[in-house]
């Protein structure tokens, strides 16, 4: 039985390899995203425990005080307490932000997200032993900074130059007075590191004396818990001590974290593509067995076992999934590879390392080609075992139309339970994850549905294409429809490849289109200001004292910082935004449903569903808990209703600033005189010093801005998506093939009673165009409801989230459907066309 | 080229006297070359050849004598290695793959041993599947004709499955005659039929020569078959070696015996050479 599995994967070859390449993308997707994150987990931790080697104990501030914008006071003082410690060799201080520098153009230099600055921490010989210095000094006074010798280079700075450099606040003048060389983090992520004297830093990025970060070094005999443990009393109120161990698996957990996530969103995309393929798998084998039933019989009838003969072509299977296993690793390292090369040229700047290939990967490459494999070619094989031996001596197969009766109504069953747990989930009690799992679970299950209920779906539908496509070239059309009306199951399992691709860029698009007018609309509602200014650096606060500055331009009549904090109420932690009371509303759109703004300067103002979730009225007192931990009674003024730029709590700057240390704004919001609007782009760009840090918007650009943000992650998701489309089209491509294979002898025939080569093409070109657009249309139709009802389940909790059908988009989803035919068809229309006339007379 | 192996041997058949109906067909100096060099195999050998209008000429010969190949160079299908074929005043030779599709759509027709239906059509939509694809609309009248002729009744809309074989035979010498084509050209079209379906499709193809002036040529190795025909051709080897008119199933019978037994006199031949 060996030698016949053998034999047949040597004449079926060119459909197994077609069939084995369906696997070899969904494996390669899986093992380019598995040596992708190994990768790029190494180079990360490499380079996070590069910046913590050689700590024996840290202190610094807890995650919470940072979140609560906390500086604990690690200052002088304590810096003396801890050197006087019994078995501390050296205790250092350090404090970080961000600082990027500005180039001779005006410029920032290096990615604006890993742009840092520090302070330069000279042991006694003078030297920072973190970095070598290619020329001149370390900065000893205000006014003086070292540059990395990769931002010097790109920006063309040297030793004695005057540069700006920018943090939060107004640009800087400084001078150059020295470069050097790192393996910083941040400067391998494509940052740029600027060093300061220690007094420069702490004032930018902290206050005067107060460190981020204490370092300690262990005199010999000390162990790191000793150290840490001998420290720990010392440490201020919001912050912690740490041995060098738990800071370094600290840094470790958090690259497994981040990594670990993108890689299950990543997986997920390859999971999406090897569910595609294992369609195509199941349709190949499906169609195998079909086309050599009487040869299977024959092995029946002369004493092969069932078992034998399920063997027989499960071993196949196996070397097709061990191939596609092997294939796909090889192609996903390349993959990863080359992944990393886009993603470093479009300036992602991925942290550098050797690419990690481990023997987990390659196992779970081999394990999933094969799992998917055999799991997919299990039902068609079990349908060969059940072909009787008599099938061997019919000379006149009739072909395998057993009944849907029983497949329909196990598709019924299905999509009725689907609808079930998805009205359970829109109507139940679940909130949260809960209930958006359940929700897309139900969906899940309805899709499981259709796609068994396709076959049933095929007939009519391909009918009526094949109704439409006869009007054109009623030959051609009617013949095309009639081969994809001759095997539904099929069709229909070649349409459902296509089809889940397609349901799922149509909802994810109806999806994200309705969100983004949402947030459109938002923006442009609640934003009454012309202007908004915010750092250019993601997550980057401003300096208060820029609010000020802009404030004094001519023609701007109203600014008000925006700035957010988490206060507690009743142990419960809210968003508290904010604003200057004096000029809020004037910035900003708000509509109160009860009591108005005018408490403000004292009171508290609280959002419609806060208030209705703590059933709170204009009047009660409430005590808000602030990050410092004081408790401050605030008398409720004002309810607001769609504000979008305010938290659940609103209080004024006065009342929030005195219980956070670290004072920054989020963004600026300026109302213009109408006269002077024209200039004052470039009159608010001047007033900050040209920063390249800070970028004025007018709220148009705002908007625009997310906008933007919206596309590329729907091109991402589309990006990721296409390789299950891929898949598909491999599945059509494949289908037509036997189709054209199996019609050898009629299409030899009607060569010979005159369809021309021109129009035999044509044939095989519209049954292609009928099966994808019947999975495109079927796609999109499920897609329109899955995107609707997502919307419309959503809406439920977010206000004012209306259900936008982006129908350009569907129109080129579906033109996008009509191609994949006509491409798909290229090669198995050419053999049609090519066969010999006489040849494919005499084929039986 | 060489002379006649046998006395009997016509290498130019001439069609018989008394009739002078135009030629719907002509080969002439016919050669088809298979190979190269050692492996090199004449399937036709300097073959003229000429089928007068409404006349029924059957094609006989041992396996691999070149009948089928003379038939399938004569309708288009192989192409020939020299010489010439013209069908009506058309040059074959001059025509390139869409031209000749074109031929045998708008003036040829086809029956195969194999039916060749297509499955999904029904028998009427089989039958004028070819005007179909010509874009042609059935003449009525003689459709009906056809289909009448044919016999089968209430079963046009059958699909060829719920069809016994002679049944789907008849569908597909419909199909050759629905378009009125200059010559219809059968490949052993009662090869896979049993004796009774096979003798309704061969009156069939009989009456319309007889009635309707219909052109046939048809490659059989069934003497009964070939005895309904006006002209017998023999091929032996790539050549035409007898052309008997007015054949009867004895007289075609007696003449393929003669083919069994040249393996015998050649084999005496040999060993009568001085070696």
């Amino acid at each position: 039985m060996l030698r016949t599995s053998l034999r047949n994967l040597v004449a079926y070859k060119v459909r197994l390899a077609l069939t084995a390449l369906a696997v070899v993308f969904g494996v390669a997707f899986v093992a380019a995203v598995l040596v992708f994150g190994d990768t790029l987990k190494a180079a990360m931790t490499d380079a996070a425990l590069r910046e913590h080697r050689g700590i024996a104990a840290d202190v610094r501030a807890t995650k919470y005080a940072v979140e609560h914008l906390q500086t604990p006071p690690l200052d002088e003082p304590l810096v003396g307490k801890l050197r006087a410690l019994p078995g501390v060799a050296s205790v250092t201080g350090h404090v970080t932000g961000f600082t990027a520098v500005v180039d001779r153009n005006g410029k920032l230099v290096g990615k604006k997200s890993s742009a840092t600055g520090a302070n330069a921490v000279p042991g006694r010989d003078g030297k920072d032993p973190r970095y070598t210095l290619t020329a001149g000094r370390l900065p000893a006074k205000a006014g003086e900074v070292a540059l990395d010798t990769k931002t010097a280079k790109a920006a063309g700075y040297k030793v004695g130059d005057r540069i700006r450099i920018v943090a939060r606040g107004p640009v800087l003048d400084q001078t150059v007075v020295g470069v050097f060389t790192t393996d910083s983090a941040a400067v391998e992520a494509g940052g740029s590191l600027t060093l300061l004297d220690t007094a420069t830093a702490q004032e930018l990025y902290l206050e005067p004396g107060v460190y981020g970060e204490l370092r300690l070094n262990a005199r010999p005999g000390t162990t790191q818990e000793q150290l840490r443990a001998a420290v720990a009393p010392l440490v201020p109120k919001g912050a912690e001590a740490l041995t060098g161990d738990t800071l370094r698996q600290d840094d470790r957990n958090k690259v497994n974290k981040e990594i670990a996530s993108l890689r299950t969103l990543l997986l997920v995309f390859a999971g999406i593509a090897l569910f595609v393929g294992s369609f195509i798998i199941a349709n190949t084998f499906a169609m195998l067995v079909a086309q050599r039933t009487r040869e299977l019989a024959l092995l029946r009838a002369i004493g092969a076992t069932r078992k034998q003969v399920t063997r027989s072509v499960m071993f196949e299977a196996l070397a097709v999934g061990v191939v596609a296993g092997l294939a796909g690793f090889v192609i996903g390292i390349g993959l990863a590879v080359g992944l990393r090369g886009i993603l470093n040229n479009v300036g992602a700047d991925l942290t550098p390392g050797p690419t990690i290939v481990t023997t987990a990967t390659a196992l779970w490459s081999l394990t999933v080609g094969i799992g998917v494999t055999l799991l997919a070619a299990w039902l068609p094989v079990r349908r060969a075992a059940k072909i009787p031996p008599v099938a061997a001596l019919r000379t006149n197969l009739p072909p395998s139309t057993s009944s849907l009766r029983r497949r329909n109504i196990a598709g019924a069953v299905t999509m009725l339970l689907g609808g079930a747990v998805l009205l359970a989930g829109i109507k139940g009690s679940a909130t949260g994850n809960a209930k958006v799992f359940t929700v897309m679970g139900g969906a899940g299950i309805i899709l499981v549905g259709v796609i068994v209920l396709t076959p049933l779906i095929a007939t009519p539908a391909v009918r009526a294409f094949g109704a439409l496509l006869q009007r054109v070239y009623p030959v051609e059309g009617r013949l095309a429809y009639q081969n994809a009306a001759r095997n539904p199951r099929r069709t229909a399992a070649t349409a459902a490849a296509l089809m889940i691709g397609m349901v799922l860029v149509t909802s994810l698009t109806v999806f994200s289109t309705s969100l983004k007018q949402l947030v459109d609309r938002t923006l442009s509602k609640g934003i009454t200001a012309e202007f908004v200014l915010s750092s250019s650096a993601e997550g980057q606060a401003l300096a208060p004292e820029i609010a000020a500055t802009v404030a004094k331009v001519p023609g701007v009549t109203a600014v008000s910082p925006v700035r957010e904090a988490r206060v507690s109420v009743d142990g419960k932690e809210h968003n508290v935004t904010a604003v200057d009371p004096a000029s809020a509303f004037s910035v900003l759109a708000t509509t109160f449903t009860q009591g108005g703004p005018q408490s403000l300067p004292t009171g508290l103002l609280v959002s419609k569903q806060t208030a209705d979730d703590r059933k709170w009225r204009v009047g009660t007192s409430v005590a808000v808990t602030f990050p410092d931990g004081q408790r401050v009674q605030l008398p409720i003024g004002g309810i607001y209703d769609q504000a979008p730029m305010l938290g659940a709590l609103t209080v004024s700057l006065r009342t929030l600033t005195p219980h956070i240390d670290v004072v920054g704004d989020d963004f600026l919001l300026a109302k213009v005189a109408p006269q002077y609007k024209d200039g004052m782009r470039d009159a608010l760009r001047k007033a900050v010093g040209n920063s390249p840090a800070i970028n004025v918007q007018t709220s148009k650009e705002v908007r625009k801005d997310f906008n933007k943000l919206f596309d590329i992650m729907l091109n991402i998701v589309y990006g990721l998506l296409s390789m299950a489309i891929v898949i598909a089209v491999l599945g059509v491509v494949n289908t037509l093939a036997m189709s054209v294979f199996e019609r050898t002898r009629e299409i030899g025939m009607m060569r010979a009673i005159g369809l021309d080569r021109r129009r035999t093409r044509r044939v095989i070109r519209l049954e292609s165009l009928i099966i994808s657009l019947f999975g495109g249309l079927l796609g999109v139709a499920l897609g329109l409801i899955a995107g609707v009802g997502g919307t419309k389940g959503m809406a439920r909790s977010t206000r004012d989230l209306t259900v936008v059908i982006p129908w350009d988009r569907v129109l080129i989803f579906l033109i996008l459907a009509a191609i994949v035919g006509v491409l798909a068809a290229a090669w198995p229309a050419r053999r049609a066309a090519k066969l010999d006339v006489l040849t494919a007379l005499r084929t039986d | 080229m060489s002379t006649p192996r046998h006395s009997r041997s016509v290498a130019d058949s001439r069609p018989p006297s008394g009739q002078d109906a135009p030629y719907a067909a002509i080969a002439a100096n016919l050669m088809k070359v298979y190979g190269e060099g050692e492996t090199e195999v004449r399937a036709l050998d300097d073959v003229s050849v000429g089928f007068r209008s409404g006349e029924f000429t059957a094609i006989m010969g041992p396996s691999g004598s070149g009948k089928s190949t003379l038939m399938h160079c004569m309708a288009g299908l192989d192409k020939i290695s020299s010489g010439s074929v013209r069908l009506g005043d058309i040059e074959l030779a001059s025509l390139d793959d869409t031209g000749l599709t074109h031929l045998r759509r708008d003036r040829l027709g086809f029956i195969f041993q194999a039916f060749n239906l297509l499955p999904t059509l029904t028998a009427l939509e089989n039958i004028t599947l070819p005007l179909d694809i010509a874009g042609r609309r059935a003449d009525p009248a003689w459709l009906d004709m056809v289909i009448e002729t044919v016999g089968l009744g209430n079963r046009l809309d059958h699909r060829p499955a719920q069809l016994s074989g002679g049944q789907q035979q008849r569908v597909a010498c419909a199909r050759a005659l629905a378009g009125r084509p200059e010559i219809i050209f059968a490949d052993e079209p009662t090869g896979n039929l049993d004796s009774h379906s096979g003798t309704e499709v061969l009156n069939f193809l009989r009456a319309s020569v007889t009635e309707n002036g219909q052109t046939i040529v048809m490659v059989t190795h069934d003497a009964v078959a070939a005895s309904y025909a006006d002209r017998v051709l023999f091929l032996a080897d790539g050549r035409i070696v007898d052309d008997m008119a007015a054949p009867t199933p004895d007289r075609v019978l007696e003449r393929m015996r003669a083919f069994n037994r040249k393996p015998d006199e050649t084999t005496a031949a040999v060993s009568a050479l001085p070696l």
